[in-house]
């Protein structure tokens, strides 16, 4: 699946390029209207999807649905960006251990708030993490977008290995059920 | 069979209580599983030994960080978002691990392989704790290769622990 993904990321047009009413500029940018992405993929999908065109050729179809994705989620939107404008492959174990290295207190940050939703029992407290939660991914968002506006790479990649740990803590909280074991699936 | 393991994510609930069934597991693999005698159904995902480790997890839990003989590992894949804290408490005298507890926030491979890590270790010397590789791992948990960061992540998950351990006792570690 990443595998797949990856490969798409390297198609020959960029995601941002894909969407030429969303991005005028043509360029990457942090900062994206969401609903008129949102509106422009549907537009564009209406007229490549098998299911509404059948002359249509169906890659073309789910190579928008990949950048529309990659620039829908902040996540993915980041490690593209990094990737395409720093050649920093957040998705290697390696680049992205190194980037880790240097926020030893990250990773304390992270199993505390993991321990302390596997100790709760009801589903009002998780709410209150899973807001928690949102409320740092929000600044981390809101952050990133300083750091990629001064195209400070560094900076905006440290941001992104955090967001990646807030990301999967956010799936957990979803998934929470009580009494149930907490599992990461990516 | 392990695109299953990983498509797994998106079967959703059905999938994980196919997880939770009783599954058969050989007595030679996992000498401490006392097996549930009902039949398996016919389907299965994930490796045994993996589904083993994964619905019965051995020695999950925390020892007291703060005690002079606890070694504490605290690592992460920040590729993937995994965190895993593995802790040894180990005799100072003899230098063998008599205890060890681990708590893995991560995907099915990588509480698998932290479970099976806590089982090598138990009753070994530090010395022979710390030359245990990634491989044996995920040899014996057949991970498929892009699952075999989350055996790494268990290596060095006890490789930090025992550091963490001989950093608090530098003067009673055995040679």
């Amino acid at each position: 699946m990443l595998r797949i993904v990856c490969k798409r990321l390297y198609s020959s047009r960029s995601v941002f390029q894909q969407f030429p009413r969303t991005f005028r500029s043509r360029i990457w940018s942090w900062n994206v209207d969401l609903r008129g992405l949102r509106k422009e993929y549907r537009d564009l999908q209406a007229l490549e999807h098998p299911d509404m065109n059948a002359n249509s050729d169906s890659s073309r179809s789910s190579e928008l649905n990949h950048a529309y994705q990659t620039l829908k989620q902040p996540l993915l939107r980041a490690q593209y960006i990094l990737e395409t404008q720093a050649g920093l492959d957040l998705r290697n174990e390696q680049t992205s251990r190194e980037i880790a290295q240097q926020d030893p207190e990250l990773l304390m940050r992270v199993l505390d708030v993991h321990e302390q939703l596997e100790s709760l029992s009801s589903e009002q407290d998780v709410k209150v993490i899973a807001r928690e939660n949102r409320e740092r991914m929000n600044v981390i968002e809101q952050t990133l977008g300083e750091a990629f506006a001064q195209h400070d790479w560094d900076r905006a990649a440290q941001l992104t290995v955090e967001l990646r740990y807030w990301t999967s803590l956010d799936r957990a909280v979803k998934e929470w059920e009580p009494g149930k074991r907490l599992e990461l699936n990516h | 069979m392990f695109r299953t393991l990983l498509a797994r994510n998106s079967l959703g609930a059905s999938a994980r209580s196919v997880l939770r069934a009783p599954v058969p597991v050989t007595g030679a693999a996992v000498p401490r599983f006392v097996g549930n005698p009902v039949a398996q159904p016919a389907r299965r995902a994930y490796h045994p030994k993996v589904i083993d480790h994964y619905t019965n997890p051995r020695n999950v839990g925390s020892l007291d960080k703060n005690l002079e003989n606890v070694g504490t590992g605290l690592v992460g894949a920040p590729a993937c978002g995994d965190v895993m804290k593995l802790q040894i408490q180990v005799n100072d005298d003899t230098g063998v691990i008599e205890n060890v507890k681990f708590k893995t926030f991560g995907c099915g491979s990588a509480i698998a392989s932290s479970s099976y890590m806590t089982e090598l270790v138990r009753g070994k010397t530090l010395d022979v704790a710390s030359q245990i590789k990634n491989t044996e791992i995920a040899k014996e948990l057949s991970l498929p290769p892009v699952k075999l960061h989350c055996s790494m992540l268990a290596e060095d998950a006890i490789k930090a622990a025992i550091k963490d351990y001989r950093s608090k006792r530098k003067s009673t570690v055995l040679k």
